[in-house]
């Protein structure tokens, strides 16, 4: 066996042109090192909290994304829509771009080519917060999930997986690694809520109660005695609706939709025509005189507008606590 | 002869350099999708089947959260006798509503105990 000064020894008599050899061999080990480091690297997506937090509201939607095949497009639709401003990034050949609002982070918008004849639109994603994305993932398959994208790391986002629920509709978990961003009122052009459309809201409400322990409010609206959906609540703030999908078209496919706060329903969805999109539920009282719509923008993703006002009165022909 | 020598020894170093790139490339956390920057858009970025129907939401389908002082029709919530296939939230609990707390702090936090 050779010791160590004799190593040292054969270095130091090593034929000159053998460490003239070691040169390029060296820089090539480096080389490689570095470029094996580089492609190793995950993409650089932007933390969901800016600042960080050290909260985590397991069930609370807290990133929402857009895929779109003309990233230009959509930011000069939501830019004029809700007034937002964009930093955009590229890794790699991922192009996307971070929504602000007053210095906020409020949405991602991801381009990715469409092909045409594809018959998919783009869409915008709920992801839901979660601690732990494989026992969640796990916990969502034994339940009669599917797993559309496994679980995979992002640098400064976290962990996430993407799924369709039993009844097929398509939500993200992920584990932020800058925590959830705090429970507060959304601001206008803020997500403001959410709703599952769902072909059974029995069976949805369960599913999702098991993934995220929500507590789950059956309500009877239209007064028949039965409960027709429901709203989902963590530590006593509600998180989302889930609702059965219209009577006319029981075979359509269940979807998360999300809102987005305006100050003024009717005169959002008069812009939304003006900017290209399309309104495709009419500007409509909720509860408690509130209005609401569903609108597309212009590269065919849906989403809802929704005014909230805490001082309102009560609307016609709708229910307050009785003093 | 150094100068052959030289080049076979660089060409077998770029050679680990590559196949090494290439290898690392590959490894992804989690999984086997790849998102290497040569790699195409793959992190979960694509176009899942969300399409969703709209209209024909008739007169009674809301979507929308409620304000605290909201009254809401839980016929069948509680517990005993309850047909869900989920665990209803108890009786005596009102639904909860979304923050009040504006970003610049304020407000208060839902309180839907009774």
């Amino acid at each position: 066996m050779q010791s160590p000064s004799h190593a040292r020894a054969f270095v130091r008599r090593a034929p000159l042109q053998h460490r003239k050899n070691l040169a390029p061999t060296l820089l090539a080990a480096m080389l490689a090192v570095a470029c094996a480091s580089a492609a190793a690297a995950p993409s650089q997506l932007p933390a969901i909290s800016e600042p960080a937090t050290h909260e985590h509201h397991t069930g609370k939607i807290v990133l929402v994304e857009l895929v779109t095949p003309d990233l230009d497009a959509s930011k000069r639709f939501y830019g004029g829509l809700f007034n937002w401003t964009f930093r955009d990034s590229q890794a790699g050949k991922l192009q996307y771009s971070e929504a602000m609002l007053d210095g906020r982070p409020v949405a991602n918008l991801v381009h990715k080519d469409l092909p045409a004849g594809d018959q998919h639109k783009p869409a915008w994603l709920n992801f839901m917060s979660v601690s732990d994305v494989d026992a969640a993932k796990k916990a969502a398959v034994s339940h009669g999930a599917k797993v559309l994208f496994d679980t995979h790391a992002l640098a400064d986002r976290g962990k996430e997986a993407v799924l369709a629920d039993p009844q097929g509709a398509v939500f993200a978990v992920v584990a932020s690694s800058s925590g959830d961003p705090p429970d507060e009122l959304a601001d206008s052009g803020e997500w403001i809520w959410s709703s599952l459309i769902t072909s059974d809201v029995d069976a949805g409400a369960a599913f999702y109660q098991t993934l995220f322990n929500y507590d789950v409010f059956p309500v009877d609206d239209d007064g028949d005695g039965k409960s027709d959906h429901a709203v989902f609540a963590t530590e006593n703030y509600a998180r989302a609706s889930v609702n059965s999908l219209p009577e006319q078209r029981p075979d359509a496919h269940p979807h998360w939709i999300s809102f987005v706060r305006v100050n003024d329903v009717d005169q959002a969805a008069a812009k939304v025509t003006e900017l290209g999109g399309r309104v495709v539920v009419e500007p409509r009282t909720d509860r408690q005189g509130g209005k609401l719509a569903v609108v597309v923008d212009p590269q065919g993703a849906h989403f809802g507008l929704m005014d909230w006002n805490e001082n309102a009165p009560n609307g016609k022909g709708d229910k307050e606590v009785t003093p | 002869m150094n100068i052959a020598r030289t080049i076979r020894t660089t060409a077998i170093a770029l050679a680990i350099a590559l196949g090494s790139t290439v290898l690392a490339s590959c490894a992804v956390d989690g999984g086997g999708y790849g998102y290497g920057p040569d790699v195409d858009v793959g992190v979960g970025f694509d176009y899942y089947d969300t399409d969703g129907y709209y209209g024909g939401w008739g007169r009674g389908y809301r979507v929308g959260p409620g304000r605290r002082d909201y009254h809401w029709d839980q016929h069948d919530n509680h517990g005993h006798g309850s047909t869900h296939s989920y665990r209803a939230a108890p009786a005596g609990r009102s639904v909860p509503s979304i923050p009040s707390r504006g970003h610049s702090g304020g407000g208060h936090r839902s309180d839907s105990h009774h």
